[in-house]
């Protein structure tokens, strides 16, 4: 008698139910996701910088770097009582890999931050108490569907509006998060929505930047850019400004016509910034080059343009003065001049940027204007260089 | 990696714009290139595996005659596989190689299908045609499942993506692998590379399935479609290879081991037939 199957072994029995019983785990809990870029906002009039990476939002001191402190109604420090330490102002969800930031967090009330995740759930923070108020979240979008949160939503007096990874926007009333409109686009919205003259503005991967009337979800407008829209558009004097993976920067009125096309070198990414101004318009691409376009009059017209950086330039340039910040992949932020575009000097960090860097401005607790810079490296979250000789102040990391 | 990656995520974008922005005949399409480009590899990887499976009596009687002598009977082994021009770890090398490869087609399809932000940022600069960046994003959606994303459990075709990885792999090893012999050795132990294939004909579906789980369904699409390959060109192999041997065999006794496919030649020396363990009920001679 014969037999074509080889004896059982009990080591490739039991390998074989570990790796099936691996196959089921995974089929049940979803394997991390990659992290986005951090959102980086300042949050009140102490300027506490309000950073939110992956699964945990902190709220840190300029002054330092250093984590802010609770404190009570009086003022004084909250402690822990096991510990004796200080509580700090660390929030940290403790959900699904999903639920990761992917957005900025925005002002909900006078008490309150709203912070979307991935997972399409929407957090209440209470922002005395660095608390979730609603630990399971608010749903945002069918879970059955692949539609994710992946840029900032809007949140005005009686709605959010949410744009979704996979495509369309929707319109959620505050009042009792009911869905008031849904707009289908083709394709993602990873830009996040804006109003402007009463008209929704958002950019989609669809190649199209869209006017929404705010209330209603009705399109005013839409036009086709020949290329997919990742970011907002800037406005100023009355025309929006957005660049696009066509390699152009457009200059569009409100009534939506294309006033003028600027060519880049490779793919717009970020927002451009407007000069106070309103005359100057600085813009960086995925190869590391910057722009200077005057738009005083009704077209473009160049200023300079240089290859600042060796990586894409997403963030949007910080216009400070007479100086112009721009943060790159290359792992490097240059102080260029306004006026040509030399550089003036580079800083190095730790990991790329791709968060747009933000400004504290110098108050009676701080004493001079510092730039701040976040990585994708955990050991510098965060820079903080002065603006005038880009002097390192402190590190925060993660 | 760039050097792979870069021309891999250029050609899927331009294979997506080709056939009519259809991301699943994309892949279809790119992964008979990429199993044409490795085929070399794989053929060998075959032979390799065909070559020692006709090796395994010899095998079987070096094992019996030196059970007692560990030494001796690598050394033995080793003269095998000299006289007989085979590289050992000729099957597994070809294999080896063909992993750089797919960790950067995993990387393409996840860039080129780019779920999130930081997966399209990074494809800036990665394509060697500038003018497939209008194309972008691509469309990645495919009888209702997001082929950037792991599949979701509750999408009955997502389901059977994994089911078919699983299969394809199987059947795919399957064929591809030595076949074990029919019975232990004397000393009434599995032989030791047929337990190890065995292992892997077991493992290597139940990992797939695992990745096929853990990773985008894009992947799972290339793996179900190279595998489906894998299978056409181990069968072809197979049969090329029996009609050759029963060519030069001329109609001479033939021993099945295992399955009924597999021949061993007339001009085998008697010695290696009558050492086979052959199954009675099955050994035929003309």
């Amino acid at each position: 008698m014969t037999s074509s199957l080889l004896p059982v072994k009990p080591g490739r029995v039991i390998l074989s139910l570990g790796a099936l019983a691996l196959l089921v785990l995974v089929g049940c809990v979803p394997l991390p996701i990659d992290p986005s870029w951090a959102s980086v906002s300042i949050l009140n009039e102490d300027q506490h910088i309000l950073y939110a990476f992956h699964d945990r939002v902190t709220l840190i001191d300029p002054l330092d770097g250093s984590p802010v402190e609770l404190r009570d109604s009086e003022g004084n420090v909250r402690v822990d009582t096991a510990s004796g330490n200080p509580l700090l102002w660390d929030v940290r969800l403790q959900a699904q890999p999903a639920t990761q930031f992917y957005s900025a967090p925005v002002v909900g009330d006078e008490f309150t931050l709203l912070f979307p995740t991935y997972s399409r759930r929407i957090y209440e923070i209470d922002t005395a108490a660095a608390r979730i108020n609603n630990p399971e979240g608010r749903l945002i979008e069918d879970e059955s569907t692949t539609n994710h949160i992946v840029t900032d939503i809007l949140a005005t007096e009686d709605s959010l509006y949410v744009p979704l990874s996979e495509g369309d926007i929707k319109a959620v009333n505050r009042s009792d998060w009911s869905v008031r409109w849904r707009f289908d686009t083709p394709f993602g919205v990873w830009a996040p929505p804006q109003i402007v003259e009463n008209l929704l503005i958002f950019s989609s991967l669809d190649h199209s930047l869209y006017a929404l009337d705010p209330q209603s979800g009705d399109e005013i407008w839409r036009v086709d850019l020949g290329g997919a829209l990742t970011s907002a558009p800037a406005f100023s004097g009355g025309f929006l400004y957005v660049g696009s993976f066509a390699n152009r920067l457009f200059k569009i009125s409100l009534e939506g016509d294309i006033v003028a096309e600027f060519t880049t070198r490779d793919w717009v990414w970020g927002t451009p910034a407007v000069a106070d101004d309103g005359a100057t318009l600085y813009v960086g691409d995925s190869s590391g080059w910057v722009y200077a376009v005057d738009i005083s009059g009704n077209g473009f017209s160049e200023l300079w343009s240089r290859q600042v950086a060796q990586r894409a330039v997403r963030a949007t340039p910080l216009v400070i003065g007479d100086t112009l910040i721009i943060a790159s992949r290359d792992r490097r932020a240059y102080w260029l001049t306004r006026e040509d575009g030399v550089e003036v000097f580079n800083r190095e960090v730790a990991g790329e940027i791709l968060a747009n860097p933000v400004l504290v401005a110098p108050t009676e607790a701080v004493s001079e204007p510092l730039v701040i810079i976040s990585t994708m490296a955990n050991q510098e979250a965060l820079v903080a260089f002065t603006v005038d000789n880009g002097e390192r102040r402190w590190v925060y990391s993660r | 990696m760039d050097l792979i990656l870069n021309p891999f995520i250029t050609l899927l974008t331009l294979l997506y714009s080709i056939f009519g922005n259809n991301m699943v005949i994309a892949i279809a399409i790119f992964t008979v290139l990429v199993r044409l480009a490795t085929y070399p590899l794989t053929a060998q990887q075959l032979r390799s595996s065909f070559e020692m499976q006709k090796l395994q009596p010899k095998m079987k009687e070096l094992q019996e005659k030196y059970k007692n002598d560990r030494e001796k009977l690598a050394q033995e082994q080793m003269k095998l596989y000299r006289d007989h021009n085979i590289n050992p770890v000729g099957g597994c090398l070809p294999l080896l190689i063909q992993f750089p490869i797919l960790i950067a087609l995993y990387q393409a399809v996840i860039h080129a299908l780019a779920g999130v932000p930081t997966h399209l940022i990074d494809v800036s600069g990665r394509l060697l045609i500038p003018d497939l960046g209008s194309l972008l994003p691509l469309n990645n959606m495919f009888l209702g499942m997001n082929l950037s994303q792991p599949p979701n459990m509750g999408n009955v075709v997502a389901i059977a993506v994994i089911g078919l990885t699983v299969i394809t792999t199987w059947l795919q090893m399957r064929l591809s692998m030595p076949k074990p012999q029919a019975q232990p050795s004397a000393d009434g132990k599995p032989d030791q590379m047929a337990s190890v294939n065995q292992s892997m004909t077991t493992i290597m579906p139940i990992m797939y399935g695992f990745f096929a789980l853990s990773f985008s369904i894009g992947l799972s699409i290339y793996f179900i479609i190279s595998n489906l390959i894998g299978i056409v060109q181990a069968w072809v192999m197979k049969r090329q290879r029996e009609q050759l041997e029963a060519a030069a065999g001329g109609g001479g006794p033939s021993v099945i081991v295992g399955t009924p496919k597999t021949v061993l030649p007339q001009n085998a020396k008697k010695a290696d037939a009558s050492s086979v363990n052959k199954p009675k009920s099955k050994a035929k001679a003309k």
